[in-house]
């Protein structure tokens, strides 16, 4: 265990590494980044790394690592990131094969037009198709994750949210 | 709110069926329209008649069938149109949940109000003005006042909105339902959350008869069921008698927001404590108070 198997995978020049990923995260994450994976983008995707920061106490957990060599810095990628990567998720973006920048996105306090839907079929916003296009939804509590539909109050867990991105595919 | 709904009800002029001089005009001119979704009897009927009495006037006469609603057209564009007609304010009611904050964010560019007269299971905030009024009157004040609130309580918008005027009013709340009816848990973690104090939970009427200073019965709400069958399970489950209601306490009273099907037995109805006709004749003192609040005079 004292290998770090990720550093094995090789450096970017430039782009981000999205890190500490959970790996029942990690199929999320990849769902999230699909968009630019068709246009062309390059990925080194690693799945099941030993990781301490994603165990538990003493124990090593396992991660995924995504190093993509693009420079993406794209607010709805973020924010989807940060409702399906998991708190522990870091980017590090890279100039010159150097982090220049490292964080742990936050999640949105609101998400407008975003991958969130409400699930209640009585909601103004899953009949009424003008009202849908405005959908917004409040952050309530971050752990457990709960956020609000602002027009009927119904509330949507990382489960349903995970169900939502599951169903898009993106 | 409710100081001015006393004091509209002090120019209240019995015997002429009328507001006296200085108040019969407070809102001449002004029109307000009532955009009907779902039937109503009390809400609409009482708002119609707050704003006659102060002197206003109605753009009515709208139904969800013989409308444009019919055609496809969104809340938001029904009530751009409405608001283009003048109008000073709008209280509407629709099946889904959320619809008036929808019609609000478009009514407010026309510096137009929209009142919520119930959106489908979600809230009825002018209800629970008048039946926190009803309180109000009968005990001034409410602060550890014990209110139970039975029946459906997950399908019946009133006692979601009620809970939370109760906790402003630091009451102390009983819910009284079946197992299948209990308040949706979001509600009630929202209460918690925001006022600290917890809501008791029972399944028996009879647990909360003797010490309760407030009962508020409500209706099954079949419309709201899946399946006849379904309601059937639940449809009779509390039924207050006269022999129960002799049993509550001198002062308590009994509410209900009706209209009742076979929640509360006629004969009830003799008792001082069965308020609910009273409570409804609130219904359009505290609703005129709340139109003078938003369209006033110096509004």
């Amino acid at each position: 265990m004292n290998e770090k198997p990720w550093e094995k995978m090789p450096k970017i020049e430039g782009g981000v590494v999205i890190d500490h990923v959970p790996i029942n995260r990690g199929p999320l994450v990849y769902l999230v980044l699909l968009p630019w994976l068709k246009e062309g983008v390059t990925a080194n995707i690693r799945t099941n790394i030993p990781s301490k920061k994603i165990g538990n106490g003493e124990n090593y957990g396992k991660k995924w690592v995504f190093k993509i060599e693009k420079l993406i810095d794209d607010e709805k990628f973020i924010e989807n990131l940060a409702l399906v990567g998991g708190k522990e998720l870091t980017l590090n973006y890279i100039e010159n094969y150097e982090v220049v920048k490292k964080y742990h996105p936050e999640l949105p306090k609101v998400v407008k037009e975003g991958i969130l839907r409400c699930n209640n079929p009585y909601c103004v916003t899953t009949q009424d198709h003008h009202a849908g296009q405005r959908s917004e939804f409040i952050l309530e509590n971050e752990d457990p994750l709960i956020y609000k539909c602002k027009f009927c109050g119904e509330e949507i867990d990382q489960e349903k949210i995970d169900e939502l991105v599951l169903e898009k595919g993106f | 709110m409710f100081e001015l709904a006393d004091e509209i009800r002090s120019h209240w002029v019995e015997k002429e069926h009328m507001l006296d001089e200085e108040y019969r005009n407070k809102l001449n001119g002004k029109i307000m329209a009532t955009l009907f979704w779902e039937p109503s009897t009390r809400t609409r009927m009482s708002f119609e008649a707050a704003m006659m009495h102060l002197g206003g006037r109605i753009l009515g006469g709208f139904t969800a069938e013989g409308s444009s609603v019919k055609k496809g057209e969104t809340i938001a564009d029904t009530i751009r149109n409405i608001c283009g007609y003048g109008v000073s304010v709008i209280v509407m009611r629709h099946k889904l949940e959320g619809a008036a904050r929808e019609a609000a964010d478009y009514a407010s560019e026309y510096g137009v109000s929209v009142i919520n007269g119930g959106d489908g299971k979600h809230e009825h905030p002018t209800q629970t003005l008048l039946d926190l009024y009803t309180m109000y009157r009968k005990h001034r004040d409410l602060k550890g006042k014990r209110v139970s609130i039975v029946g459906d309580l997950k399908n019946g918008r009133t006692p979601h909105s009620l809970i939370y005027g109760l906790g402003i009013f630091e009451a102390e709340i009983t819910l009284v339902s079946p197992e299948a009816l209990k308040m949706p848990q979001r509600y009630i973690s929202n209460f918690e959350k925001e006022f600290g104090t917890k809501i008791k939970q029972v399944e028996n009427l009879e647990d909360v008869l003797k010490d309760s200073d407030v009962i508020y019965m409500t209706r099954i709400q079949k419309e709201r069921f899946d399946s006849p069958e379904e309601y059937k399970k639940v449809a009779k489950v509390y039924r207050m008698t006269y022999e129960m209601a002799k049993g509550m306490k001198k002062n308590a009273i009994l509410m209900h927001p009706l209209p009742r099907v076979d929640e509360i037995d006629l004969e009830v109805d003799k008792l001082p404590q069965a308020v609910y006709f009273e409570q409804s004749q609130n219904g359009w003192f505290v609703r005129a108070a709340l139109l003078e609040d938003i369209l006033g005079v110096n509004k």
